[in-house]
């Protein structure tokens, strides 16, 4: 393909994503080009193509790739305002939160890009949303929780111990990366491609499946707006974020199963203790203040037994080791994004529609770690004579096909 | 035609495999590397004291200061737009040494498939070598080389993930010194 077809708006919309990304003056781009703030102006405007080596010198300035600013899409889903539309409501906004837009918003482009380059689309079909009824909210999300897990398979009494791979399958593209400690998460909903989830992975995994599962409450209840979920709770939370909580709590730890475990325990040894909450908490994949909150709130522990407990000043950890529960570290092993884009990385890859080093930059990884993907994607095949080479799997080829013809 | 541009993916199996780029010294050609390439901090891997190999930083900066290479970039008019226009398709990396390649009558050594369909284009028309066609011109320089030629082989593949594609011509010669 020439420079010259690449379509001008996409390159005019991508440069100027790439300089805000940068923290780049429109004067300061223009004085780097040696050109008039206005001449700069009218290449963001699209009424002017940069001429190669202007193009060439801004990605240097912007420490964007070449390749990434000349992608050959029509103009890119106008995602972007979406996720700025957080910024504008959060009074906490900051440079933190900024990074965090940039982070999702690129990881929405790429997944965009490749869903292109291998002529595919992500599920349409989503659940519709509801409509936060009058009345008691919680009850109105516990309805929510049960009905969702009834729709997705997922029993009423069974922890969901992959709620990330549960909700991927239903169609929700969740990242996983690190965003400053404050932050847990971000959501978005973008037109034509879907609900969009950015989770802090420097929190622990319960932490995460409680985010996922909140924002999940958030695409039910009010998908059209995003928004952003910070660590500390705020003080007066609003309706939506009210139903997300209750929501998180009954889709995690149905009422059913956590009663059906609760009085297992209480039958057996004629009392509930710590020990037996920090083993439900783990059954669940939850943190014990959701544990013993959920638990409270169902009248099955007294009122205020978390602020006891949280009152001992003994360390989570500490009492989790002494009930035998040892946290997984499993922050390595947890990939920035869904399953079905990496598939479609190494697919894109083995079709020779990109190079490994665009590969190893969509991945976000170095070259080896982009090849060893590749062979974890593929399967062996023996050559006949006995030894084992690798046959990459054709992710779009038809099982049908034979049958049909 | 004795200069050679390297790309990025045969630059670490090399590296890998001979477990430093030295040998690059033992042929008369001229390599050169390009700037996009020396900028991009990449990872090989090397073998642990007693464990499994762990990835190591590749310090482009030091593998330069020893003269292995020249660092180039593209600087004519001509060169810079054929840059922007390869970078339509392929990686930066890539597309530099595409441009370079292409108006300074260097071979290209990259052993990325795409890179070598463009490559072959005939308005492109690059001649281009691969990690195995290296290797195999190595072996011949010396007897010590080809007797080193298993070692060679058996640590780009463990180490750096790498084998020619089952279509490759290299793909029967590879077997011969290394099979899963």
């Amino acid at each position: 393909m020439k420079y010259e077809s690449i379509d001008i708006a996409g390159l005019a919309e991508r440069l100027t994503a790439a300089r805000k990304a940068a923290n780049v003056t429109q004067e300061a781009a223009a004085n780097h080009l040696n050109m008039s703030r206005p001449t700069y102006i009218a290449m963001e405007k699209a009424a002017r193509r940069p001429k190669p080596d202007e193009l060439v010198k801004l990605a240097e300035l912007y420490k964007e790739p070449l390749n990434k600013l000349l992608r050959s899409d029509p103009r890119p889903q106008q995602m972007r305002p979406h996720l700025r539309s957080i910024l504008d409501v959060s009074s906490d906004g900051g440079q933190e939160l900024e990074a965090a837009v940039a982070l999702l918003s690129a990881y929405i482009d790429d997944y965009q890009y490749l869903e292109r380059l291998v002529n595919t689309n992500a599920a349409s079909h989503f659940p519709p949303s509801v409509r936060i009824a009058p009345g008691p909210i919680k009850r109105f999300a516990e309805h929510c929780a049960q009905e969702e897990r009834a729709r997705l398979n997922l029993g009423a009494h069974q922890p969901i111990t992959t709620p990330r791979k549960v909700l991927e399958e239903a169609g929700l593209h969740v990242f996983v990366d690190k965003l400053d400690s404050n932050l847990a998460g971000l959501y978005v909903f973008v037109p034509g491609f879907g609900y969009c989830i950015l989770v802090n992975r420097a929190h622990p995994r319960e932490r995460r499946h409680w985010t996922i599962a909140h924002e999940y409450g958030h695409f039910l209840a009010d998908r059209d707006r995003p928004g952003v979920d910070y660590l500390k709770p705020m003080q007066r939370k609003p309706e939506g974020e009210r139903f997300a909580d209750a929501f998180a709590a009954a889709f995690l730890m149905p009422e059913a199963g956590v009663q059906r475990r609760f009085y297992e325990e209480v039958e057996r040894t004629r009392d509930f203790k710590v020990g037996d909450l920090c083993r439900m908490a783990d059954y669940f994949g939850v943190s014990l203040m959701a544990m013993a909150l959920r638990l409270e709130s169902l009248g099955l522990i007294p009122r205020g037994s978390w602020d006891r407990i949280s009152e001992s000043r003994v360390p989570v950890r500490a009492l989790k080791q002494e009930a035998g529960i040892y946290s997984s570290h499993d922050d390595d092993s947890v990939e920035p994004y869904p399953q079905r884009y990496k598939l479609l990385a190494v697919q894109a890859f083995v079709d020779e529609k990109i190079t490994e080093g665009q590969l190893a930059k969509l991945l976000r990884c170095s070259r080896i770690q982009a090849r060893e993907i590749v062979e974890q994607c593929s399967e062996t095949a023996d050559d006949g004579d006995g030894t084992q080479s690798l046959v990459p799997l054709s992710l779009t080829h038809s099982l049908l096909s034979d049958i049909a013809g | 035609m004795n200069d050679h541009v390297i790309d990025c993916c045969s630059l670490i199996n090399l590296y890998a495999g001979w477990g430093g780029l030295k040998e690059l010294r033992d042929f008369r050609r001229t390599w050169h590397i390009c700037v996009a390439v020396l900028n991009e901090a990449e990872f090989t891997r090397e073998f642990g004291p007693d464990g499994p190999p762990q990835m190591v930083p590749l310090d482009m900066n030091a593998l330069t200061q020893l003269g292995l290479w020249l660092p180039a970039r593209p600087e004519t008019e001509r060169e810079i737009e054929d840059y922007v226009n390869f970078a339509t398709e392929v990686d930066d990396g890539e597309a530099q040494a595409l441009a370079i390649a292409k108006h300074r009558g260097f071979v290209l050594l990259t052993d990325d498939r795409k890179a070598v369909k463009v490559a072959q284009r005939p308005d492109v028309a690059v001649r281009t070598t691969s990690t195995p066609n290296i290797l195999q011109s190595w072996g011949q320089l010396d007897p010590g080389n080809e007797a080193r030629l298993h070692e060679v082989v058996g640590r780009i593949a463990v180490l750096a993930r790498f084998s020619p594609h089952k279509d490759s011509p290299d793909y029967a010669w590879w077997r011969r010194y290394f099979q899963a």
